[in-house]
């Protein structure tokens, strides 16, 4: 081909170029596609990066919103009854965005992933206080009555600390020091934690990184399991329990991550993705 | 790493009285079925968060557009030892002043210790002061 492609998440992964209108187009057959197949809800990926401009980091720019108003507009007239889930692991006041800044209807997609939430509630269980969580929630900024939250406690990604440094102060910690302290108690390098994570995406610079690890393993389940100590196996059912019983009560959509309802611990054998070679996909057996 | 091929051994085990993948399946059917039957938990951007004096609970109202007596106090203990609420911190709403508290989970009246909600270890719950019929 002899030309550059832009590749965010993987080598295999190509980004779509939505500056030709042909891409958007397909996007939108796509789309349409699946509400003719009768889907109630379409999940839009990385919506963030949508739209690349140089010399930006090619995340939440406008025309990454115009462009899910326009997929909206579009579903509106043909499939009103479809939703979009806007999956956007960025900040708070950014992530409120993609339900589109109106009054009451969401312009542009109706539930979004609550990874404030999320982030928030992994604070509490290292830190056994609430008070970053209390005040990251009040900060929150409010949304629309027509759009709604997608709460979960982890998710098919990492868990990214994708909280506010202003809010960190607030509550009476260092943002550096915290962060730093709440890799170390996920991945297990902290004395008094059971954790079991593993850090992904680490950051030599800044020291920040995301943490990867099962439900079960992070809240100290496989590390109560392998010891044989029925106190702390209680421990982290108990976590498990209160965790869920924070999603199912918040308001909005409480998701279950699989294998977290029967506690599954982490696979470590698994890279992280696999790369998936499409003529390998196509030719290989269905998987039973 | 996070995300494991599907374990239909210990899913099996579910069905094992006492077992950790019984403990944790059976806590989730049972919120997931008394979620089901709280209105207030419905998304009306109703939810309100109460200022406590203690910093390991996190305690909130999820009100109801409608019906006031049907609100719900949420309050979660994230510490290790047992923490207190004052319902008297919940302001002048004149709820959950006087009534017996139901956490609707476990169908219980947690335990109150002069005039102070007992929350256990890394505990929560959905409370009422409604009464309410078993579930």
């Amino acid at each position: 081909m002899g030309k550059w492609v832009m590749t965010v998440f993987n080598r295999y992964q190509w980004d779509l170029n939505y500056n030709n209108p042909a891409v958007f187009i397909e996007m939108i057959d796509i789309i349409l596609f699946w509400a003719n197949q009768g889907a109630d809800i379409v999940r839009l990926d990385a919506v963030a990066f949508l739209w690349k401009k140089i010399g930006t980091t090619s995340q939440n720019e406008r025309e990454a919103h115009l462009l899910l108003q326009l997929m909206k507009d579009c579903c509106q007239v043909t499939a009103p009854g479809v939703l979009f889930i806007a999956e956007a692991i960025v900040a708070p006041v950014e992530i409120i965005k993609y339900f589109g800044e109106d009054a009451v209807i969401a312009k542009e997609c109706e539930i979004a992933y609550n990874a404030t939430f999320m982030a928030l509630l992994w604070d509490a269980v290292a830190t056994r206080n609430a008070k970053l969580l209390d005040l990251g929630i009040r900060n929150l900024p409010s949304k629309l009555d027509r759009a709604t939250w997608l709460n979960y406690i982890r998710c098919h990604d990492d868990i990214g600390l994708g909280f506010d440094d202003r809010d960190i102060h607030l509550a009476g910690y260092e943002p550096l020091a915290h962060r730093r302290f709440l890799i170390d108690y996920f991945t297990g390098a902290y004395d008094d934690s059971p954790a079991r994570g593993r850090p992904f995406g680490v950051n030599e610079k800044t020291g920040d990184a995301r943490i990867s690890g099962t439900l079960a393993s992070l809240v100290g389940l496989e590390a109560a399991l392998e010891a044989d100590d029925p106190e702390a196996i209680d421990r982290a059912i108990q976590i498990i329990l209160l965790l869920h019983g924070m999603i199912l009560s918040f308001g909005g959509i409480p998701l279950l991550y699989y294998g977290d309802e029967i506690g599954t611990l982490n696979e470590p054998q698994l890279p992280r993705r696999r790369p998936q070679g499409w003529r390998q996909a196509l030719d290989a057996p269905p998987e039973d | 790493m996070h995300r494991p091929k599907i374990d239909w051994e210990r899913a099996e085990q579910r069905h094992q009285r006492n077992s950790v993948e019984q403990r944790i399946f059976d806590g989730l059917k049972k919120m997931i079925e008394v979620r089901k039957t709280i209105p207030a938990f419905a998304d009306f951007n109703n939810r309100e968060l109460i200022a406590t004096a203690n910093p390991h609970l996190f305690a909130f109202w999820r009100t109801h557009p409608v019906h006031a007596n049907a609100a719900i106090l949420v309050v979660a203990n994230f510490d290790a030892s047992p923490r207190h609420l004052n319902l008297k911190e919940l302001g002048n709403r004149g709820m959950f002043q006087y009534a017996q508290v139901t956490d609707l989970v476990s169908g219980e009246q947690p335990a109150l210790f002069q005039e102070q909600l007992v929350i256990p270890p890394y505990s929560f719950y959905w409370l009422t002061d409604q009464q309410v019929a078993a579930l």
